[in-house]
């Protein structure tokens, strides 16, 4: 299993080199240049030129490139901001855990109202309560974000004072951002719970468990939830890894002093370095995310564990056969049975 | 069970220790900064001055936005200021002497004025921050008319600098540039690290910045002006004008600025508001255009334009009433308005001349241009109220909108363009300089004069060494009837109102021109 880790971590080189040649390229070839935009319009020309050669801006595209690599590999530079003038590690290091505390937020509510609502929308398949909620989701992955923030914001914080309005100084802060997004998420992960829980409610190992007389709540939690899990928690990496990248716009609204406001302004002001480091922070996260994500699924399903494993070792073993005398039903998990 | 204990414990480590990061302090200290009346009974001792964006930097230069009028004077003091009516006022310079050739001056700085450390400031510091205002900032252009060799210190308290041209705008030059301690800045690692907490002898110490949250100013008690009678000023980022508002509305902030006239409405509703308003010296939006263009370089044609627009419409229609048409290249406030163009402008709305000049010019049959916009939403809606009227009299205006870096960059480096919208707020020197930039930002350079056109640039020359004031405001004057009857290099568009909303438990704000001085601000 840490062979297939460090095997997928390893994998992750390419995948950000790629990413940061991407995205150099992109704002190489974009037009705007970010001397006029840090220096202003009254600047002159000699000192425009003076600005662009203090930071090898007028050296060509593969120099530029070469030297933003070499400065990551062997010092971990990723460069100096433009507009503060403060090292780009330093600046995301500032930011990363503000948008990392609201993803996670985000996760925690949309996970737990969005799986809860999912198998109460499966166990009541075709009733009202089924309908109403499946129509709620389509309104939950409709409504803008910006829109359920600035309501939530007019009735919490402005009508009833419950919460501030914006800023990010403490707990209370917190809450109305992460309802925003989480809600937004909810809808999603609802939809994909309620998908999932049916495709298990019908399996026969199900019937089974029925028909020996289990209680309902353990057949839903511990038989058909557990096999259900796997778009779950697919969902629910997803949800991270756009809350983590997304966040822009709640952070607008906000006004959350995090990656995504980071990003936006050093787009707008031409910021390459802080563009670059930002876009390959959130690019590494989400291969993060991805892995961790992976690494649940063998958690919790042993198949899936066996066949990294199995992966991890180059084909050298072969898988354990099954024993013969494995009954139907052998998907039935421990669970208080 | 291994693997499941280890990823469990990971994760919890990591949530734990990003909470504990992520969320931070309050800014400033506890005593409640806003107001709006919601905190009753506890002593206020903090103003929260709302910004729509980070200033990135504390260069003096970088803090003469439109947004940063309200806090533009909490880090630095300058050697003179200007008053409502364009007038210089002493500031850290109390007298001058010009010599009688006007190639230098002598200034008479303030006695007892104390860096934020503690420390004297001297004549040797003020000649330093123009120095190295000079090589830090944008604005240090404008001081290129000093001779720093030359230049010298007579005592503590007596600078003389030596000028290698007349300068007629040599004031306007200074207002940029802030008064910082030679020894703090030569102590410095790097300029960027010195002007991240700049030592400077302003009202206010900055005490704290998150960046792209907030700064926190707490009074300096030794100023100069006075101790401010207000403790603590926190500049805050809020980005979405909307959730400023309800900021305002709830005492999360005291002081908005730049609002639009729809918020300053809802504002001036609210309990404990009070609304301010008013119309900045120069022209803040207008219709440049590429004189590299064939029909363009025709002046019958750029007249025919300023004919077709209906700049009252969109006055009305792009800027929500909230700005006036502009009727010469300077503003209203501007020294040397000549305000005979208010009745007799030359280019009144009128559709039928508009089609005489173009036909004088060879196009009756019409004409196809292009005007770019960036993403500012009044100046996107002008252009399609452009579009739609120029299109009555014979021009198909396509609009290419982009981003302000890009229509900045395509304006200044490119001829890809016929005519272009663009704002400004320069209140960091003469109209001079904003009569310079409005032909496009290529105009500070070594061939700025062949740029500018010989008439254009002659002007400009003349009234940048004209050393008198009345005589300059006559050259003004001059410069509008031939900018006007003849030129038209640039359409003048609108001079827009400004707009503020802010606490009325707060009084004393004193606002005499392009920022507020809160030493004297308190609470009622």
């Amino acid at each position: 299993m840490l062979r297939y880790i460090v095997k997928r971590i390893l994998a992750l080189i390419p995948v950000l080199f790629c990413v940061a040649f991407l995205i150099f390229t992109m704002m190489y070839f974009s037009r705007g240049d970010p001397a006029t935009m840090t220096l202003g319009d009254q600047a002159t020309e000699e000192q425009l030129a003076e600005w662009r050669a203090a930071r090898g801006l007028d050296k060509p595209f593969w120099q530029q490139f070469g030297s933003y690599i070499w400065g990551i590999v062997s010092r971990g530079d990723l460069g100096v901001s433009y507009k503060t003038g403060q090292h780009v590690t330093q600046s995301l290091l500032e930011r990363f855990p503000t948008t990392f505390v609201l993803a996670v937020a985000t996760c925690a509510i949309a996970i737990v109202f969005g799986v809860l609502l999912g198998i109460l929308a499966a166990n009541r398949q075709g009733t009202w309560v089924d309908n109403l909620l499946r129509v709620l989701g389509m309104a939950g992955v409709s409504i803008p974000i910006f829109w359920l923030g600035l309501l939530l914001i007019l009735w919490m914080a402005v009508e009833h004072q419950w919460f501030p309005v914006s800023g990010w100084y403490g707990p209370r802060y917190v809450v109305l951002p992460a309802l925003t997004m989480g809600l937004t998420f909810t809808a999603s992960i609802m939809r994909t719970t309620r998908s999932s829980m049916l495709d298990c409610i019908r399996q026969d190992y199900v019937t089974t468990a029925r028909a020996k007389g289990q209680r309902e709540s353990v057949i839903t939690y511990h038989h058909v939830l557990r096999n259900a899990l796997i778009p779950i928690i697919t969902a629910a990496g997803n949800v991270f890894g756009i809350s983590l990248c997304g966040a822009v716009i709640t952070e607008q609204v906000f006004s959350i002093p995090g990656l995504g406001s980071l990003m936006i302004n050093a787009i707008n002001t031409r910021d390459y370095p802080l563009v670059r480091g930002s876009v390959l922070l959130l690019a590494t996260s989400f291969a993060v995310v991805n892995l961790l994500v992976d690494l649940l699924y063998a958690c919790v399903d042993p198949r899936i564990k066996a066949q990294f494993v199995s992966s991890a070792r180059t084909g050298a073993k072969k898988p354990e056969e099954e024993p013969a005398d494995k009954k139907p039903g052998a998907n039935l998990q421990k669970g208080g049975d | 069970m291994k693997l499941k204990t280890y990823l469990a414990l990971i994760l919890c480590l990591a949530v734990s220790a990003a909470a504990l990061a992520g969320c931070g302090k309050q800014p400033g200290n506890t005593s409640n900064g806003g107001g709006g009346g919601t905190q009753g009974g506890i002593t206020k001792d903090t103003v929260v001055i709302v910004t729509s964006g980070d200033p990135g930097r504390l260069r003096s230069d970088t803090l003469n936005s439109l947004k940063e009028i309200p806090f533009n004077r909490l880090a630095y003091d300058y050697l003179f200021t200007r008053n409502s009516k364009g007038e210089f006022e002493p500031c850290i310079c109390q007298s001058y002497e010009l010599d009688s050739d006007s190639l230098g001056v002598t200034l008479h700085l303030r006695q007892g004025v104390k860096f934020h450390d503690g420390n004297t400031m001297t004549a040797d510091d003020v000649l330093a921050s123009l120095y190295y205002g000079k090589q830090d900032t944008a604005s240090g252009s404008q001081l290129d008319f000093i001779d720093f060799d030359n230049s010298k210190p007579l005592d503590d308290n007596t600078l003389y600098l030596k000028f290698n041209r007349t300068n007629g705008v040599w004031q306007s030059s200074f207002l940029a540039i802030g008064i910082i301690e030679r020894s703090a800045y030569e102590a410095a690692a790097s300029p960027d690290e010195f002007y991240l907490n700049p030592m400077t002898t302003s009202a206010y110490v900055l005490e704290n910045w998150v960046s792209g949250d907030s700064l926190t100013f707490k009074a300096f008690p030794d100023h100069w002006y006075g101790a401010p009678k207000i403790e603590n000023i926190i500049v805050r980022v809020i980005s979405e004008s909307s959730v400023a508002l309800m900021e305002l509305q709830t005492g999360g902030a005291d002081v908005l600025f730049n609002l639009s006239l729809a918020n300053y409405e809802s504002a001036c509703k609210m309990e404990n508001v009070t609304g301010y308003d008013k119309q900045p010296p120069i022209i803040n939006v207008f219709l440049g255009c590429n004189l590299e263009n064939e029909a363009l370089s025709n002046p019958d044609v750029r007249k025919a334009i300023a004919c077709a627009i209906d700049w009252d419409a969109i006055c009305a229609g792009a800027f929500d009433g909230a700005a006036v048409p502009c009727v010469s290249p300077l503003g209203r406030n501007a020294l040397g308005f000549d305000t005979k163009w208010e009745t007799e402008y030359p280019y009144p709305y009128s559709p039928e001349k508009a089609k005489e000049y173009l036909a004088a010019a060879g196009y009756a049959d019409g004409l196809a241009l292009r005007v770019l916009v960036d993403e500012t939403p009044s100046r996107q809606l002008m252009a399609e109220q452009l579009s739609n009227m120029f299109a009555a009299v014979g021009i198909t205006l396509t609009i290419d909108k982009y981003d302000a870096a890009t229509t900045d960059d395509i304006v200044a480096n490119s001829s890809d363009y016929d005519l272009y919208i663009r704002g400004a707020y320069n209140n960091s020197g003469d109209i001079v300089t904003f009569l310079r930039t409005s032909m496009g930002f290529t105009a500070i350079n070594a061939d700025a004069d062949k740029e500018l056109g010989p008439v254009y640039a002659d002007y400009l020359n003349r009234i940048s060494a004209e050393m008198d004031q009345t005589a300059r405001a006559g050259l003004y004057k001059e410069f509008q009837e031939a900018f006007l009857n003849d030129m038209m290099y640039w359409m003048p568009g609108v001079q827009m109102t400004i707009y503020a909303a802010y606490n009325s438990a707060i009084d004393g704000i004193e606002w005499p021109g392009e920022y507020w001085i809160w030493n004297n601000a308190y609470f009622k």
